[in-house]
């Protein structure tokens, strides 16, 4: 069974090309636009590993990462922090709630498949 | 905007007094109450009161005179501020 | 017994020590070693002129006949001199800057340098100082008849006898030689007579230790001990409760007034004074002189009245007790002590009284009748001196006469407070003029004129004897028989004293017409200036003054008349002098304001402030008081007023300051926090393209398997993104020229209808796609505005397609309309969208702001769109606001103002 990754964010472009990326590396992705649709789905059908942009409607990306780690069910799902302000002061606020990984816009698409593969890795 | 005068202003409120409080000795009614027949050692107590006074008035005069500060200049500020800058003195000349 | 040949001798060897000791002075003086000459001790001792013969020998009198009252004539000026700061310490500082040469001079530059006040004043000075020289003369020979005649066995025979008119007059004659040979030596009334300073101040040792040497024999010699000598006292002189009465009051004030008016001790205490800092030594040291030489006075008199014969004449105890008790060494020593009281008054008094007939009685006349030739250079220099030497010696011939005629009629006696009287008319004038601006020459002279005469009538004409001018009849009745003019008794007050009376009639007279004159009648310019510079003597810096007085005149006619009157050395050094303070040390200086004020100062202190001011006036043209100036300078309080309101400005300029300073710093911050607010949102925004463009380059980069579609669909997207980034950067441009761009721009008038209109077509297309419903509301035609069409533009089309864009509602429509009221015309655009949170509204016209982020659309775009419109809107003048409405749906206005009319 492949693994689940769940892409929330807000940029059509951006969840097109990294669902590509991840799909071609054999895993199985779901994305979603806004914060709230992305804890609904956790919550319905834990994923192995949730790519979060911090920058989203509704509930922002930090709303949602302390609502996973608060969660016993869903904290050991890995999150992967993804955003384009790229301050240091949101990775450390992030690394503190619990975030796994942390990756400032634009990355490499070999970075972040090798963060995937290295957080999903059993 | 209180501050304590200086002991100049006050050594000069002295100096005007002084002649006042010397004409009120010397004048009547004051100078009544020593007359009579009073004497000490043999000198009539009116004679003493009258050389006492005048003794005492020179001695104030030379102890303020020799404490009192040399007028200041013209162009000072009035007395009782707090020492402004010179060049913002009054008497300013006028945009003509 | 003393020989007359030995007094004769004493006398005249005294005399010689005078002249030495005056030579000496005036030497020294002249070699620039002024040394003691100029010592604080020989100022006081020199003001000690006070102390005359009439003291010397006349305070024993007195206090033989009258107790204590002799003290009141030294408690006055004790008083005057422990309160020098008061006054004194005025009168020498406007003296020094005004270069005042005699109470006449001070009293006329005050009021204007009215020459007429200045004769009046001296005309009162000379009728009063008169029998006051002849006094002197009096007691001079009597003196000379006493101890030369008299032993002790022979006391009471022969003090009655009449005067010796010859020993007057030659002592008279001595003085004028005196007086002239160092009184007169220069026309510079200013300067300093170091020579009779210098034997003045002898004179006044002399006087102190007769009387201290007489006193101590008497008490210590004759009564063994103060003790024995007021046992013997007899009550009534000591213990009388009138004593105390309105003469105690009336004479210790004359007195007072007499220091200061006296002609002679305003010369030695103000005009010979070279610095203001001896009258603090003379504040305590002259009271201390006259606190000895009265400590004597009572013990004097009681010896007098116990031991000499009944009969002895009182005024000559100080005499005859050393004579009694056979002491004619001591004898000798009082004689001289007498005779230098007696010389050293009459030589001051003539030099005071020469300077001020000269000054201001020969000179204007002689102005005036072109007595004087006015071409000869120095001329009017010789002509002055020669004045004021025969001033002296008329001076001392009228004294002589008034002796020789009145001499043993015994009215001299009390010649003394009568002169008090006459001098004390011009305290008024005097107070007034220091401490009151308003005083002027009316009140001045209305006052003096009016208190002479009543000084004359009710003292000094009365005093000459029952058998002169006044006949016992009027005295007693009145003139014509009109009792209410009794001079001794005028309007019926007849229970006083005559002396008390007479002051209080002239004084008071005096006073009340000089304050109501003064009043009633507006000073001149030139009143009002020199009333400023007097009053304000303290607070009116030099500089200022000399700039009031506007004149010009040439320096060439000005150097004729300094040549006239100083002389052409003296005119020679003070034009160099002028040249070099004007930075022109080789040419002539120029005749400028301050040149000319100070010119005149120093013709004044020659020929006094009148006759220079008359003369000045010949060559000076367009002479013009700067009242501007002169109000500024004038009212102390309004400058002092204006002091503080400056301080409180200055204060409240600090505050202003200080508030804007952190207000700037307060803006500062923001701007900074909004700058980096701002580069993390373009960070940001430039970013989200970039991930993009980034990603699917790489996977184009990386994988060869795609297929066509999506190798073309992936290079759309990257196109997409480059050109989102292009407009996002276009936009940054755009919003920064907006802000801070500076060129103005052209404003024409336009329909904003059209505008409108176009807008909304561009905008259908966007609608329709969106499929949301585009609704024209009400419009407003025919308005016209002044802007930019395409802006106008710019704005509509961002607002419409903004609301077009996210609008999530189910049946979505966006309304515009247009409307106009009074001053502006307006367009509303309206749509039932989730509208703006309210915590966003204040921040939607900020920067990278998207009032409608938290929607779930996410619709391409940057958040400067609404900032650009709200920019170019203030651009144009006009607004563009968030209307405040309920139900769903955001509402925003755009609002332009018709333009002004030009007018």
């Amino acid at each position: 069974m492949a693994t689940r990754v769940l892409i929330a964010e807000d940029e059509p472009h951006i969840v097109e090309s990294l669902s590509f990326v991840l799909q071609r590396e054999g895993f199985s992705v779901v994305s979603v636009l806004d914060g709230e649709a992305a804890l609904r789905h956790l919550r319905s059908d834990a994923p192995d590993l949730v790519i979060l942009d911090l920058m989203l409607p509704r509930m922002n990306g930090f709303e949602v990462l302390k609502a996973v780690k608060s969660d016993p069910a869903l904290r050991s799902v890995p999150v992967l922090i993804l955003t384009a302000k790229g301050q240091a002061q949101d990775r450390r606020m992030a690394e503190e709630i619990g975030a796994d990984s942390f990756m400032t816009k634009p990355f490499s698409n070999r970075d972040i498949v090798a963060q995937v593969h290295r957080l999903t890795a059993p | 905007m209180k501050t304590p005068r200086p002991a100049s202003a006050r050594l000069r409120d002295a100096a005007m007094l002084l002649p006042a409080i010397g004409t009120f000795l010397f004048l009547p009614p004051a100078i009544t109450l020593f007359v009579g027949t009073g004497t000490l050692g043999g000198v009539p107590l009116i004679v003493l009161y009258l050389f006492g006074v005048w003794l005492v008035l020179i001695a104030c005069a030379a102890v303020l005179a020799r404490r009192l500060a040399d007028p200041p200049p013209a162009t000072d500020p009035p007395p009782a501020t707090d020492a402004p800058p010179s060049d913002e003195a009054p008497a300013r000349e006028p945009n003509a | 017994m003393l020989s007359a040949n030995v007094v004769l001798v004493t006398a005249l060897l005294y005399v010689a020590l005078l002249f030495a000791v005056a030579f000496v002075g005036d030497r020294r003086a002249r070699t620039g070693r002024l040394g003691w000459l100029q010592s604080p001790l020989v100022y006081t001792l020199s003001i000690s002129v006070y102390c005359t013969s009439w003291t010397f020998y006349g305070a024993v009198g007195s206090a033989a006949r009258n107790g204590l009252e002799f003290a009141t004539i030294y408690i006055g000026p004790t008083l005057v001199f422990v309160g020098w700061w008061v006054l004194l310490r005025k009168i020498v500082r406007i003296a020094h800057t005004q270069g005042i040469t005699s109470i006449a001079d001070m009293i006329s530059s005050r009021y204007g340098k009215s020459a007429t006040l200045a004769a009046l004043v001296t005309l009162i000075a000379v009728v009063s100082t008169t029998p006051y020289i002849a006094l002197q003369l009096k007691a001079v020979a009597t003196s000379v008849q006493v101890i030369s005649n008299s032993g002790p066995d022979t006391l009471p025979g022969n003090v009655d006898a009449a005067p010796d008119f010859h020993v007057g007059f030659w002592i008279a004659v001595g003085m004028a030689v005196f007086t002239i040979l160092f009184g007169t030596r220069n026309i510079d009334a200013k300067e300093r007579h170091h020579g009779v300073v210098a034997a003045i101040a002898l004179e006044a040792v002399v006087k102190l230790v007769a009387l201290l040497v007489v006193g101590v024999m008497v008490v210590f010699g004759v009564a063994d001990g103060p003790e024995r000598i007021f046992a013997a006292a007899s009550p009534e002189i000591l213990h009388a409760q009138d004593a105390f009465g309105p003469r105690w009051v009336a004479v210790t004030f004359l007195s007072a007034a007499a220091v200061i008016c006296l002609p002679r001790q305003f010369q030695v205490t103000v005009v010979e004074n070279v610095d203001e800092g001896h009258l603090r030594t003379a504040a305590w040291l002259f009271p201390l002189y006259l606190f000895l030489l009265s400590l004597f006075v009572l013990p004097i008199a009681i010896a007098g009245v116990s031991y000499l014969p009944a009969g002895t004449d009182p005024d000559m105890f100080v005499l005859t007790l050393p004579i009694w008790a056979s002491r004619n060494d001591i004898a000798l020593l009082s004689f001289l002590g007498g005779f230098s009281a007696a010389t050293s008054m009459v030589i001051v008094a003539c030099i005071a009284l020469s300077t001020m007939i000269s000054n201001h009685i020969v000179m204007p006349v002689a102005l005036r009748l072109r007595w004087v030739s006015h071409s000869a250079s120095g001329e009017i220099r010789r002509f002055l001196l020669v004045s004021r030497r025969i001033s002296i010696c008329v001076m001392l011939l009228l004294g002589f006469l008034y002796f020789r005629f009145s001499g043993d009629s015994g009215a001299l006696a009390s010649i003394g407070l009568i002169a008090f009287v006459g001098v004390a008319q011009v305290l008024p004038s005097l107070l007034g003029g220091l401490f009151w601006r308003q005083a002027n020459v009316g009140g001045a002279l209305s006052g003096l004129v009016a208190g002479t005469l009543l000084w004359v009538y009710t003292l000094f004409l009365p005093s000459f004897g029952s058998d002169l001018i006044l006949s016992p009849q009027t005295l007693a009745a009145g003139p014509f028989g009109i009792e209410l003019l009794r001079p001794q008794a005028l309007f019926g007050l007849d229970n006083f004293d005559p002396l008390v009376h007479a002051m209080f009639w002239s004084l008071s007279v005096n006073t009340l017409l000089f304050v109501l004159v003064s009043l009633a009648r507006d000073a001149r310019p030139l009143e009002r200036l020199q009333g400023t510079l007097f009053v304000d003597v303290f607070r009116t810096p030099a500089a200022t003054a000399a700039g009031l007085l506007r004149r010009s005149a040439t320096t060439d006619d000005l150097r004729l008349l300094a040549q006239r009157i100083l002389g052409d050395d003296a005119a020679q050094r003070l034009f160099e002098q002028a040249a070099q303070q004007q930075g022109r040390a080789h040419a002539a200086p120029i005749a400028d304001d301050a040149f000319i004020t100070q010119f005149e100062r120093t013709l004044a202190g020659s020929i006094g402030g009148a006759s220079a001011h008359a003369m000045i006036s010949q060559v000076v043209t367009g002479e013009t008081i700067s009242l501007d100036a002169l109000v500024r300078i004038a009212d102390e309080t309004q400058r002092i007023r204006e002091y503080s309101h400056e301080l409180e400005v200055k204060s409240r300029e600090l505050e202003a300051t200080a508030r804007q300073l952190g207000e700037a710093n307060e803006r500062l911050r923001r701007l900074d926090v909004e700058k980096d607010h701002f580069l993390s949102q373009v960070s940001h925004e430039v970013r989200t393209p970039m991930t993009s463009i980034r990603s699917f380059s790489e996977i184009l980069l990386d994988d060869r398997r795609l297929d066509a579609a999506q190798r073309e669909r992936f290079l759309r997207i990257i196109h997409e993104e480059s050109v989102r980034l292009t407009r996002l950067l276009d936009s940054t441009l755009e919003l920064n020229l907006l802000e801070h761009g500076e060129t103005p721009w052209q404003q024409v008038p336009i329909d904003p209808e059209l505008a409108l209109d176009n807008s909304i077509g561009v905008c259908q297309v966007l609608a329709a796609g969106a499929r949301v419903r585009l609704i024209e509301g009400e419009r407003a035609r025919g308005a016209t505005v002044e802007g930019e069409a395409d802006r106008l533009s710019q704005v509509f089309i961002n607002l419409i397609s903004n609301a077009i864009k996210y609008n999530t509602s189910e049946a979505p429509w966006v309304r515009v309309s247009s409307r106009l009221d009074h001053a502006a015309y307006e367009v509303l655009i309206e749509d039932n969208g989730p509208g703006i949170r309210a915590d966003e509204r204040e921040l939607i016209f900020s920067k990278f702001r998207r009032g409608w982020a938290h929607t779930q659309t996410s619709t391409p775009g940057i958040g400067l769109g609404l900032a650009i419109s709200w920019q170019i809107m203030r651009r144009l003048g006009g607004s563009l606001t968030l209307v405040e409405r309920s139900g769903p749906g955001a509402c925003f206005k755009v609002r332009l103002p018709y333009p002004q009319p030009v007018t």
